[in-house]
């Protein structure tokens, strides 16, 4: 089961560049929903690889739906080579996404994140506003039903929505 | 005050639609962490539940997602 407090105490310990996207961003913000996933958007550098990699090396990352015996390593030449990783680990399910629809890599997505405190630690979340981008635009069932819920959050916060519902 | 309104008449509009605004409202009393936390709980609930209804024997399952509490 999903443990999302050490995943991301120990993104955090070891430096690595990642924001908290998708679900667990939603639960962040405020929505009444559960996932059994951590979603991911990390930074596409050499030594982000590094961090990423050996952080999660305790857990045990392998590919998600893919046969048991087939080979994976997650190391920095396995992200560097790849972008979207869809993962199963010790501690629950974590997808690493190089990129977010809707909004672009890393450094786009920041635009659109704010550092919240979670479990004593500083870390990058995506805001209500990049959360409703980013599901408008994947656009799948999943995620338009997460929609209202957002845009009801943003409306109590009391902030202007863009959109219509 | 034009978002004041907008914002006024989209929750009216949620709340016909079944969003629980009062738990929404509650949400965001808590910090980010704490929700995290009442999240944890959630997912625990739901697992077991699959377990309970699964019956002894099976493992674990992955997939709980899309799930509203």
């Amino acid at each position: 089961m999903l443990q999302a407090a050490l995943l991301l105490t120990a993104l955090s310990k070891a430096d690595v560049a990642f924001i908290v996207i998708g679900g667990m961003a939603a639960v962040a913000q405020g929505v009444t929903y559960v996932t059994a996933d951590l979603e991911l958007c990390y930074q596409r550098h050499p030594q982000n690889y590094q961090r990423l990699s050996h952080a999660l090396h305790p857990f045990k990352p392998r590919l998600r739906g893919a046969p048991a015996d087939l080979p994976f390593i997650l190391d920095a030449a396995t992200l560097r080579a790849g972008l979207n990783f869809t993962l199963m680990t010790e501690v629950g399910d974590v997808d690493l996404l190089g990129e977010v629809t809707g909004l672009g890599p890393y450094e786009a997505v920041k635009a659109h994140a704010e550092e919240v405190e979670l479990y004593e630690h500083r870390i990058w979340v995506l805001t209500l506003a990049g959360l409703i981008v980013s599901k408008q635009a994947a656009g799948r069932a999943k995620d338009l039903r997460l929609l209202p819920e957002l845009q009801a959050l943003q409306a109590l916060r009391g902030a202007p929505r863009e959109d219509g519902p | 005050m034009q978002s004041i309104h907008a914002s006024a008449e989209f929750l009216a509009w949620a709340a016909q639609e079944g969003i629980d605004l009062s738990m929404l409202y509650e949400r965001l009393q808590l910090t980010p962490t704490e929700r995290l936390q009442r999240h944890q709980l959630a997912l625990e609930l739901v697992e077991a539940l699959r377990q309970v209804k699964k019956g002894p024997g099976h493992a674990p399952s992955r997939v709980v997602a899309d799930r509203s509490e």
